[in-house]
């Protein structure tokens, strides 16, 4: 038979008790067959990054943790006459994750920016694609921007008649497309970043991170409006103790 | 909050924002990168001389002026003919 030794600490002063809860059943508490410390279910903490970069230290104890992450979002591109947004920065943690940045949104007939994913993830989704303009020109008319990409986390900027391009609402969202007071088109939207997901359950000591900031929207010219920001990547971090 | 450029050998490899000025190398990254304050580079964009480049600059699209009455009747042989028989001429 193998037997249960309990064992006190000739360092400490306090007190462990054990005791039963209020029950009329029987229950079996199996011990199991590793050396270790027993965690307590459901204890976490959560660390959260909106912007820089720098090195994320993993807690004392920490078991395991489950890295969510979005890239930047693109910026939404000004009306015809103006220009380009730019796209967003990458989202990375440690040396294999990488939440890609968001295209951005382009003026002209051709504004659909690309969409992009991320690499390293259990699981890695592509950002939601900017719209493109909609075209309600006529010769005296106005156009409307594109509404930016939704990320994992929301939706992206608005475009509005007669209105500069919003700036991306959600993290990693695509800035929203200006609109053009003139006979022109106005600016595609920016695409959000993409999404990556990642449990690690054999954790290192520290892992560098930067989160990607959002792209610059396309700046306004004539008769274009100016197009809205992406918003900046995210990076949460749950840890499992 | 302002967005800068983290540069290594001349190329933009990410746009990340910051309160102010970052070290260099910036924190989490290893010697050689910089980072230079910017709002309008991109990553793959190339810095030298204190200027960035975009070395795929995109494709200018122009659209075309719109048209008056006028033009659209000239155009139309058909058109024009209604207007002058509308006219007497």
């Amino acid at each position: 038979m193998s037997a249960i030794s309990l064992k006190g600490n000739a360092s400490g002063t306090g007190t462990l008790s054990i005791s039963a809860p209020n029950t009329n059943s029987n229950f079996t508490l199996t011990l199991p067959t590793v050396t270790g410390t027993i965690s307590i279910a459901g204890l976490t903490t959560v660390q959260v990054f909106t912007s820089g970069s720098g090195t994320y230290t993993t807690p004392a104890n920490v078991k395991a943790i489950w890295v969510r992450m979005v890239g930047g979002g693109g910026g939404g591109a000004a009306g015809n006459t103006g220009s380009n947004g730019s796209s967003g920065g990458n989202t990375t943690f440690g040396a294999s994750l990488t939440a890609t940045g968001g295209s951005a949104g382009r003026t002209g007939t051709n504004s659909l920016g690309t969409i992009v994913s991320g690499t390293g993830g259990d699981i890695n989704l592509f950002g939601g694609q900017g719209a493109s303009t909609t075209n309600t020109y006529n010769g005296s008319g106005y156009s409307i921007g594109g509404v930016g990409g939704s990320s994992a986390f929301g939706g992206g900027g608005s475009g509005l008649y007669q209105t500069a391009g919003s700036v991306g609402a959600a993290a990693g969202s695509g800035g929203g497309g200006g609109a053009d007071t003139g006979a022109q088109l106005g600016g595609g939207g920016g695409c959000a970043g993409g999404y990556v997901e990642k449990t690690i359950t054999s954790v290192d000591a520290t892992y560098a991170y930067a989160v990607g900031a959002g792209g610059t929207g396309g700046a306004a010219a004539a008769t274009a409006l100016a197009g809205g920001a992406g918003r900046a990547g995210i990076i949460i971090v749950t840890e499992y103790y | 909050m302002n967005k800068y450029a983290i540069i290594k050998d001349g190329v933009v490899v990410n746009v990340i924002e910051y309160e102010s000025q970052p070290s260099t190398p910036p924190a989490g990254f290893e010697d050689g990168y910089v980072a230079i304050q910017t709002n309008v580079a991109s990553i793959g964009w190339t810095y030298a001389n204190g200027q960035f480049t975009n070395p795929n600059p995109p494709e200018v699209v122009e659209m075309p002026a719109p048209k008056s009455l006028t033009d659209l009747i000239l155009e139309s042989p058909t058109e024009l003919a209604k207007l002058k028989q509308a006219l007497g001429i």
